[in-house]
Order: C-alpha cells, then sequence, then structure tokens
C-alpha cells in the first residue's frame, strides 16, 4: 500500500472507532433510563467503585491538602499574605485538585478493574452467554457501572475535598501558625456556592468517562486490542491512559467554559 | 426448523465460510464434523446470531436471525440453548448460582421451583454436591457439564452443541452423549452437536454434516458415514488406504 492510502486507512479505522466509542456511550445512557435498572448489580458497582476507594482517597485527599499548606504558606507569606491560606486551599481542592485526583485515583484503582473484568468476561464469551440467554449485556455489565461512577464521584470528590482542607489546616493552621480563625474564616467568605457547584460537575463528569472508556475498552477486547490474555492486559493499560488524558483534556475545556 | 442458506464468512482476508448451506428439520438432531479449524464454531455463532455472515442467511422457523432485534431478537434467544467450547459459565458466580441465572432472569418460578429444577438438572450432568464451587474450582470436565446443565434446565426447542465431549475421561464422554440423548427424546429440540465423537455420537444423530473449506463436503444418514467410500471422508476417519504412517498398537 502506498502512503497515502495507509494514511487514510488509519484515519478511517481511527473515526470509526470514535464512532463506536461514541455509540456506545449512547447506548449506555439509553439502558440506563429505560427500566429495569439492576439495583443488586448498581449496589455491588457502588461498593466496588465508592466504598472501596474511599482509603486511597482518605489519603490521597489528606497528603494532597498537607502539601498544598506548606506550598500555599511558603508562596502566600512571600507577599506577606499568609491569612489567604484557607482560600487559596479551599478554592484549588474544591475546584479542581479534588475532582481532577479522585478521578485518577479511581481510574487506576476501580476504572482498570472494570475494564479487565469486561475484557476476561469477553474473552471466555461471558457476554456471548449472556446474550444468548436473551439478556442485554449492557444493562448487566455496563449500566450498573455508569449509575455507580455517576454516585460514587462526588461523593469520593466530597472526602477528598474535606480531608484535604483538613491537611491543610493541620499544616497550614497548627504546624506554621496561621489560626484556626483566619484559616476557616477567610476560606468561608472567598469559596462560593458555584466554586463548590463546578467541582461537583466535573467530578459527575468524570465519573461518566472512567465508566465510559474503561467498560468500552473492556467490552471491544477482542475486536480492538486482540485475543487472550495478552488482548485484557492491552484493554486495561488503554483503558486507563485514556480515561486519564480524557479526564485532563475534559477538566481544561469545563474549566475555560466555566470561568 | 434451521435452515442455513449460502453463508460466507471471511476474518480479515482469511475466507472461513464460502457457501454453506444446511437444513435441518424440527426435531432432528445433526452432527457437524470436520477438522480443527474447519470453521464449526463459527457456523454455530452464525445460527445463534452471535456473528454476522458477510452474505447469505440463517433462518429459525422461517425467522432471519440476523434481521431481528432487541426483544424479537431475545424471545427467540429464550428458545435457544448454546453450549460453549469452552463453556462460558460466569466466574463470578457458583454452578448453583450459574444454572439458576437464565431461569432467574427469564421466568417467573419461584425460588424454591427453581432450586428444585437446577438440583435435579446438575444431578443430570453428574454435579450433584459441587453447587456451592466456583467455575475455577473444577475441572475441565466439570466446566463442560455445568455449562451443559445451564444450557438445558430452560428446556430450549433449539440447541447446539460445541465439542461436548471433547477433554472428557471416556466413563464421562458416554455419560454426556447420553444426556443429549435423553433430553433431545424427551424435549424434541432441534439440535446441531459439533464433534469429533465418532463413531459413539453416530448413535444418536440424524445425520452427519462433513465440512471441508467452508462449505458442506457431504451429508449422509449417520448410519452411512462410516462405511462411506469417499477418499476425503476416509481420511478423516483415519482410515487412510495409504502406507501407515503411526501403526496402531
Ligand atoms: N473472531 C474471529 N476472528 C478472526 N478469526 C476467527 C475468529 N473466530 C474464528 N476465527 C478463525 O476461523 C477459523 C475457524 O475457527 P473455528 O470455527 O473456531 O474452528 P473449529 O472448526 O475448530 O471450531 C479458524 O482459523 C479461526 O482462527
Ligand atoms: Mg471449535
Amino acid at each position: 500500500m502506498d502512503p497515502i492510502s495507509q494514511i487514510g486507512a488509519f484515519t478511517l479505522s481511527r473515526l470509526y472507532r470514535m464512532g463506536v466509542m461514541g455509540l456506545f456511550l449512547f447506548k449506555s445512557f439509553l439502558y440506563g433510563f429505560i427500566p429495569p435498572v439492576k439495583v443488586g448489580r448498581v449496589i455491588k458497582q457502588i461498593h466496588f467503585i465508592g466504598l472501596q476507594s474511599t482509603l486511597v482517597i482518605f489519603l490521597t485527599g489528606s497528603f494532597s491538602g498537607m502539601v498544598l499548606g506548606f506550598q500555599g504558606y511558603y508562596s502566600l507569606s512571600r507577599f506577606g499574605s499568609e491569612a489567604f491560606l484557607g482560600p487559596m486551599v479551599g478554592l484549588s481542592l474544591i475546584k479542581e485538585l479534588g475532582p481532577v485526583i479522585s478521578a485518577l485515583m479511581v481510574t487506576g484503582r476501580a476504572g482498570s478493574a472494570i475494564a479487565a473484568e469486561i475484557g476476561i468476561m469477553r474473552i471466555t464469551e461471558q457476554i456471548d452467554a449472556l446474550e444468548l440467554m436473551g439478556l442485554n449485556s449492557f444493562r448487566y455489565l455496563v449500566v450498573p457501572n455508569l449509575i455507580a461512577a455517576i454516585i460514587s464521584m462526588p461523593l469520593l470528590t466530597a472526602i477528598f475535598d474535606v480531608c484535604g482542607i483538613a491537611g491543610g489546616y493541620l499544616i497550614g493552621g497548627k504546624l506554621l501558625g496561621v489560626g484556626a480563625g483566619t484559616y476557616f474564616g477567610e476560606m468561608a467568605s472567598y469559596v462560593e456556592m458555584s466554586d463548590v457547584m463546578e467541582g461537583i460537575y466535573k467530578s459527575l463528569s468524570f465519573g461518566i468517562i472512567i465508566a465510559w472508556v474503561c467498560c468500552y475498552k473492556g467490552y471491544y477486547t477482542t475486536i480492538f486490542t486482540g485475543f487472550g490474555a495478552e488482548g485484557v492486559s492491552k484493554a486495561t493499560t488503554q483503558a486507563v491512559v485514556l480515561s486519564s488524558v480524557l479526564i485532563l483534556v475534559w477538566d481544561y475545556f469545563m474549566t475555560s467554559a466555566l470561568f | 426448523m434451521i435452515e442455513i442458506i449460502d453463508i460466507h464468512k471471511s476474518f480479515g482476508r482469511q475466507k472461513v465460510l464460502s457457501g454453506l448451506s444446511i437444513s435441518i428439520d424440527k426435531g432432528s438432531l445433526v452432527a457437524v464434523l470436520g477438522s480443527s479449524g474447519s470453521g464449526k464454531s463459527v457456523l454455530l455463532k452464525h445460527v445463534a446470531g452471535l456473528l454476522r455472515p458477510d452474505r447469505g442467511k440463517v433462518l429459525l422457523d422461517g425467522q432471519d436471525i440476523h434481521g431481528l432485534r432487541g426483544k424479537t431478537l431475545a424471545s427467540l434467544r429464550d428458545r435457544m440453548g448454546f453450549l460453549f467450547q469452552g463453556g462460558a459459565l460466569f466466574d463470578s458466580m457458583t454452578v448453583f448460582e450459574n444454572v439458576a441465572f437464565p431461569l432467574k432472569e427469564k421466568t417467573k418460578l419461584y425460588r424454591e421451583e427453581i432450586r428444585d429444577r437446577v438440583l435435579k438438572t446438575l444431578e443430570a450432568v453428574g454435579l450433584s454436591g459441587s453447587e456451592d464451587k466456583y467455575p475455577s474450582q473444577l475441572s475441565g470436565g466439570m466446566i463442560k457439564r455445568a455449562a451443559m446443565a445451564r444450557a438445558l434446565v430452560r428446556d430450549p426447542e433449539i440447541m447446539m452443541f460445541d465439542e461436548p465431549t471433547t477433554g472428557l475421561d471416556p466413563a464421562i464422554r458416554l455419560a454426556m452423549l447420553r444426556l443429549i440423548d435423553t433430553s433431545h427424546k424427551r424435549f424434541g429440540f432441534t439440535g446441531i452437536i459439533v464433534t469429533h465423537e465418532i463413531p459413539s455420537a453416530l448413535a444418536i444423530v440424524d445425520h452427519v454434516v462433513f465440512l471441508k473449506s467452508g462449505s458442506v463436503y457431504a451429508r449422509t444418514a449417520s448410519r452411512d458415514f462410516l462405511s462411506s467410500s469417499d477418499p476425503v471422508i476416509k481420511e478423516f476417519l483415519g482410515r487412510d488406504e495409504g502406507p501407515e504412517i503411526c501403526p496402531q498398537k
């Protein structure tokens, strides 16, 4: 094949996959809105994506906040404005770091597992077996993850924010001596409801991205990433990478739109 | 009744099925034979509607399975059972849950009725006592038998078996064939069985279809297959008249 038609074929196959991926999201929402929803599986996935991520979120949130306490204090003290440490920590966590880091952690912890589980079900023909029983594989495998991620992500982000703000207080407020009154008082007067909402919108959309990308990569294991264990491992890696990249790109667009 | 009409299928450049046609009367059981890689599993997946042919169609009781979607497809598949070559058991569920799953999801039976039926079916495949094991704790033969129980538990009208006996020990192989035979006689399903089990499988089927290069090479009544004088079939049966390369002990 000459180079031009190679480029053409490559572009077409990429476009085709993007189309399949878009359709996948559309179908997930469609079956999410048409009952019956498999409530038992939704609860199981909330347990897996949400509850089992709380320790990771607690740890990453606390330490991010503590780092912010240090870095924020040193930056602000150069301008003699340490008093604004509270709003600085609060705003960066609530608007940006909370949603983004939680989403990246959940991608690594739960998203990879979702992609691997669905991928293994694909290569061992369990998805075919489901379809052959006259059951809809989206309803059983994809929709519960989507709903669970939409419910879990904002809650995990909220936990991350709270831990982070407490961590920032521990370092900035206690250790470096900003003081509780200043830290929380300034935070309360500078952080607005719209900032909180921005964080919630972001975490909701990140939840959708995680469930979408990871389910999609697992679901199409044999077709797009190859057969056997290697296909699953590729699908899992691609799911984590694509989901993380999409989260950061989408974060940029949301930030610029909500600015 | 299953009518497979002139189906063609390629994967990339590899042509797997080329103009294959088989018609199977209601209630009869047909064995599909052919060497490994001749497209037998691909054929079954076309009949079940899991793969879409490049050309041709599959009619089940007159309905084109590849033209159906959503509810109508689901209701056709409700009447169908499929035994996968690898079992395809749900590995996050126990054997009991696997066999109970189609009943729980697709029927309105009470919990006790489901339990009775599942236990009875498991007993028929010789898996009593393994209800609470997970697929990863089973041997290959037990997986096949559990998968068989799951396929048969809803009394399907159309049944496809993909190598039901491969990898099992001799006594269980015969038991599996007997199980297929008794359930076929009892429920009268229309079925296709892909097998290498010659000659014992020939006793339970009505016809034999021999595949070669992606289409039907020969179709015979089951009792005539072994005595076929066709050189290709003779070679397949290992009764080649040429020089013996590995003499049998
Ligand atoms: N999903 C697939 N993608 C690509 N090739 C396939 C696929 N499924 C089967 N094949 C190929 O089709 C041929 C027939 O396979 P199969 O029907 O499984 O053989 P068998 O008769 O042993 O069951 C094989 O060469 C196999 O590699
Ligand atoms: Mg096969």
